[in-house]
């Protein structure tokens, strides 16, 4: 066991005491927990057995463990962009909805004071 | 419910439009209701609107065109004795003629939506990219939402209550035309054309969407339709 895989165990052990400690405001749907939970498991066994990640890149064709790490990132932050979007969307349009609303009771109010 | 009584009324979305927007609501003969949106304008618009006959309403931030047209859809379809409604710009770049054209053919045909058409009218002082980019986006609606139109993004229609009813505007800016011509497909709502006429003036080409702003649109409407939001 060598220095940095100690440290990358450790920062992997309190994000999961975090997340899971935190219930989430809308109460954090269970399919992340169970998502979270799993990235956790193949974080900890590839931390502890890097070559494990190696063999299984070039059962796919790749070759170095480092590359399908990078390959897997790049899915994630596009993943993520496109999830954040699509959110952004979502409470752009619960924002309109709402100042619609508002404009549309005001504008009744000037036309019928009281 | 604010009944002026009227049968028709003119929606107009209006962003920044202090200079021009008055002018544009005395032109509207009385015989016409006047819903005028403030989409949350920075100079003195909804200042302007409130010296003239319109009912005024004012959105509290700046939400884009479509999301002010869809306001004054949902303001209208709590008039009773509205039937229809006329979208107009605010820069003063359409007729009151061809409304009136627009109208009868609505009462006429008895179709859901009446569009009008600056490439079956004319449109005068046009700049020569702005009608290529126009052109391609027509081609681009045509062929994905099998609605066949000689103008999609033309900012004067005629709606009925039935297709008020069926629009539910979600795109941010100009993407609402697009949106417009997706529901009319969607909904199977009776479409006909009617030619117009658009004057491009020096005022309403400053004020007119970019070019460039096609490249956000397209995003958006290709990406809605790929994403199916």
């Amino acid at each position: 066991m060598i220095w940095a895989q100690l440290v990358l165990l450790a920062v992997v052990g309190l994000m999961a005491v975090y997340f899971l400690k935190t219930r989430g405001k809308a109460r954090t749907k269970a399919y992340k927990k169970l998502a979270l939970i799993a990235f956790l498991i193949v974080s900890v066994v590839t931390i502890t057995f890097p070559d494990l990640l190696t063999r299984i890149a070039n059962l796919l064709g790749i070759g170095r463990g480092a590359d399908l790490l990078l390959y897997g990132l790049a899915l994630t932050v596009l993943f993520m962009m496109l999830n954040t979007y699509l959110k952004d969307r979502e409470s752009r349009q619960t924002i309109n909805t709402l100042a619609r609303r508002l404009a549309i009771l005001e504008a009744n109010q000037r036309r019928q004071p009281d | 419910m604010s009944d002026s009584g009227h049968e028709t009324y003119f929606v107009i979305p209006a962003y920044n439009e202090g200079q021009a927007i008055a002018d544009v609501i005395r032109g509207i003969p009385d015989s016409y209701g006047v819903i005028c949106i403030d989409d949350g304008s920075r100079d003195d618009t909804a200042e302007q609107i409130a010296t003239t006959r319109a009912i005024l309403v004012k959105h509290p931030i700046n939400m884009g065109q479509g999301a002010a047209l869809q306001t004054g859809f949902e303001y209208a379809l709590q008039i009773p004795s509205m039937r229809y409604v006329v979208t107009f710009d605010a820069d003063g770049q359409h007729r009151i003629e061809d409304v009136e054209t627009m109208l009868e053919t609505m009462a006429s045909s008895g179709v859901d939506v009446v569009m009008g058409s600056r490439f079956l009218g004319h449109a005068i002082n046009m700049p020569r990219s702005k009608r290529a980019v126009l052109k391609l986006a027509i081609l681009f609606s045509n062929l994905s939402t099998g609605v066949k139109l000689t103008d999609t993004h033309n900012g004067l229609r005629v709606l009925n209550r039935h297709a008020l009813e069926s629009m539910r505007l979600t795109m941010p800016d100009f993407a609402h035309a697009s949106e417009i011509v997706d529901r009319i497909g969607r909904e199977r709502l009776n479409y006909t054309e009617v030619p117009v006429t658009i004057v491009y003036s020096e005022y309403s080409k400053a004020k007119g969407q970019s070019l460039i702003n096609a490249v956000n649109i397209a995003f958006d409407v290709i990406l809605s339709k790929v994403v199916g939001l």
